[in-house]
């Protein structure tokens, strides 16, 4: 007998009823609920900016905000199907916080180069940097822990991408409360204290889904 | 006729039933697709390899079992577990190969020998030991100094011919002289 028999031998002798892990629709809707429901309690305490329904007039603010939505449940949708060795069939779906984080990347570019508009509200100089990120990062991380416990549901054979769509998905919504809460439009400074570090955050979560999401 | 698609909805149903706790036709289906993970093993890494990564797979298909639903296409399942398997063999294999060091004690030895056989014919002077003069002046001047037997010829105010043939004789010489 090959070692091979042996070791079909010895796994078919462990195989018992399995309970099959749900499909990506049930566990992505339930993310996404969660999510919601975390970011409005998030925004609750965070706050609105006094501002808000004028700069929705803005279409480079809704814009912005609609790309941020966009993000969160797109990277929520994905880390969800990178939890099935096949991506549930559906790769194409994995590139789409790709195409969104492209658009969200275009616009703010497009906004460094642009006139102000008037109704933009520019921060004082200096007046605060690092804080952003540190808020961005601390509504991060409940989600984050959410969406790994989820995805160790799985067998995920793209560990790096889920990891960083998990995260990229919680700073996500760290981002996007901020956006809605801080009387703020300096492109430069969401691009340094927001976005850029939202990045940062979604490259930790590639390394430490390699590490958790082992199986 | 069994085409590929009959072999490969069996499959699924023999899984589907080993999803449910029938041992034997779980044990039959991971014996079915034990030859097709082979090939496809086989096509990536050396032959050396196949039994090992082949038993890997069996055992990550076996864990990720509950990710199946047995509705979808099982063979893209079934690729996608033995191509993350492979690619993580390969890295672990280049990982080893960049960190593998070699000891130098290891290569004293082989230093050694090295020296040591270079010292029979180290000296040009004990090659030639036997050589007549002028066809010792010769070989230095052609296989030493480099000069072609022309310039050769024409700083020994010899015929250009005249060279060659006592270069050659000379070469014979001291290849009877060695045995070579």
């Amino acid at each position: 007998m090959t070692d091979t028999q042996t070791l079909i031998e010895r796994l078919s002798s462990e195989a018992k009823a399995t309970t099959v892990v749900r499909t990506p629709a049930y566990w992505g809707s339930r993310l996404m609920a969660v999510l919601a429901v975390y970011g409005l309690v998030t925004q609750l305490v965070l706050g609105l900016r006094p501002d808000l329904a004028m700069q929705f007039t803005r279409p480079l603010f809704a814009a912005e905000i609609g790309l941020l939505v966009a993000l969160v449940f797109s990277s929520a949708l994905a880390s969800v199907l990178a939890m099935y060795p096949d991506a549930h069939q559906k790769p194409k779906l994995l590139k789409l916080p790709y195409a969104v984080f492209l658009l969200m990347l275009g616009l703010v570019l497009f906004q460094l180069f642009i006139p102000l508009d008037a109704r933009m509200v520019m921060p004082l100089p200096g007046a605060h940097a690092m804080e952003c990120a540190i808020c961005i990062g601390s509504v991060a991380l409940i989600p984050s822990a959410l969406i790994f416990a989820v995805l160790r549901k799985g067998a995920s054979v793209r560990q790096f991408q889920a990891g960083s769509f998990a995260v990229l998905a919680a700073s996500g919504i760290g981002c996007l409360t901020l956006r809605l809460a801080e009387a703020n439009d300096s492109m430069m400074h969401l691009a340094s204290w927001h976005y850029g570090p939202t990045l940062l955050f979604a490259a930790f979560g590639a390394c430490i889904g390699k590490i958790l999401l082992k199986w | 006729m069994v085409t590929s698609v009959d072999k490969y909805s069996a499959l699924t149903v023999l899984f589907r039933s080993g999803l449910e706790g029938n041992q034997a036709d779980y044990a039959r289906f991971l014996t079915n697709i034990t030859p097709l993970l082979k090939r496809m093993v086989g096509r990536r890494l050396a032959a050396c390899d196949v039994e090992d990564v082949t038993q890997e797979i069996l055992i990550s298909i076996h864990k990720a079992r509950h990710t199946y639903d047995g509705v979808r296409p099982l063979v893209p399942w079934l690729a996608s577990i033995a191509q993350f398997r492979i690619t993580d063999h390969l890295r672990k294999h280049y990982t080893q190969r960049q960190d593998k060091t070699v000891d130098i004690s290891e290569w004293e030895n082989i230093l050694t020998d090295v020296t040591e056989g270079g010292v029979d014919h180290e000296s040009i002077d004990e090659l030639l030991e036997g050589v007549p003069e002028a066809h010792k002046r010769i070989l230095t001047l052609m296989h030493v100094e480099g000069y072609t037997a022309k310039e050769v010829g024409k700083q020994l105010a010899m015929n250009e011919s005249a060279v060659k043939v006592a270069a050659h004789r000379a070469i014979k010489k001291i290849r009877i002289k060695f045995g070579t």
